[in-house]
């Protein structure tokens, strides 16, 4: 790999609300989810940015819920 | 960082960002994991993850966090695809076997042809031309691991 992800920073929020906030306080933080972009940029050494926040253990991201006509797809639901 | 790696609890401290497919190969001394393309694209470096084929040069160690990992190791030379590999002689150089077998683990038991081909397009081979690994694939009721 051409970047060292020792170099990567990476923020873990536990809660939707801690992920807001986090991303209030530190705009600059780049929201990850499944990494595949992010490691093929690696590769390339065309990767922007070092510091992430990880969104992979926001459990409500990962629903996919149905209400009256609104189906609602969370941004983690494959 | 607590996980289930071949059927063992372990506790493992790596960069949150470094690739599954390095600690398991530096942390963990577990080299039967591959890397091929190091994007995705050949599947050299499958493993399981919660029993689903996944890239471990995507993944970032991070986000195994409590999951159970199946490498080719945790088979311990005991599954029948592993002997069905060599009797078919479904392995040349060797590369993308352990990807191979561990995608078709994940396939569940007596795949069709049609199954097995559609489940191994993300795993590639430049040596065998194919036929061979499904052959050996066909040759056994490949159980989930």
């Amino acid at each position: 790999m051409r970047t060292a992800t020792s170099a990567l920073e990476l923020r873990r929020p536990r809660t939707l609300k801690d992920a807001l906030a986090m991303l209030r306080d530190e705009p600059e933080l780049v929201p990850l989810a499944g990494c595949t972009d992010l490691y093929v940029a690696v590769n390339f050494g065309t990767l922007t940015g070092s510091r992430f926040m990880d969104l992979w253990p926001l459990t409500p991201l990962r629903r996919i819920t149905a209400s009256n006509d609104t189906l609602i797809i969370g941004a983690l639901a494959t | 960082m607590k996980l289930t790696l071949n059927g063992a609890a372990i506790d493992v401290d790596a960069h949150p960002m470094k690739r599954l497919l390095d600690v398991l190969r530096e942390e963990c001394d577990l080299t039967g994991t591959k890397e091929g393309c190091g994007e995705g694209e050949c599947g050299a470096c499958t493993v399981l993850i919660d029993g689903e084929p996944v890239c471990a040069c995507l993944v970032p160690w991070a986000h195994v966090e409590g999951a159970d990992v199946t490498t080719i190791e945790g088979l311990a030379d005991e599954h029948p695809l592993q002997q069905a590999f060599m009797d078919e002689v479904g392995a040349q150089c060797g590369i993308c076997t352990p990807g191979m077998i561990l995608a078709a683990i994940a396939l569940g038991p007596d795949p069709s042809l049609g199954q097995i081909k559609e489940g191994l397009t993300g795993n590639l081979c430049r040596c065998t031309g194919y036929e061979a690994i499904y052959r050996a694939i066909q040759s056994v009721n490949a159980n989930r691991h």
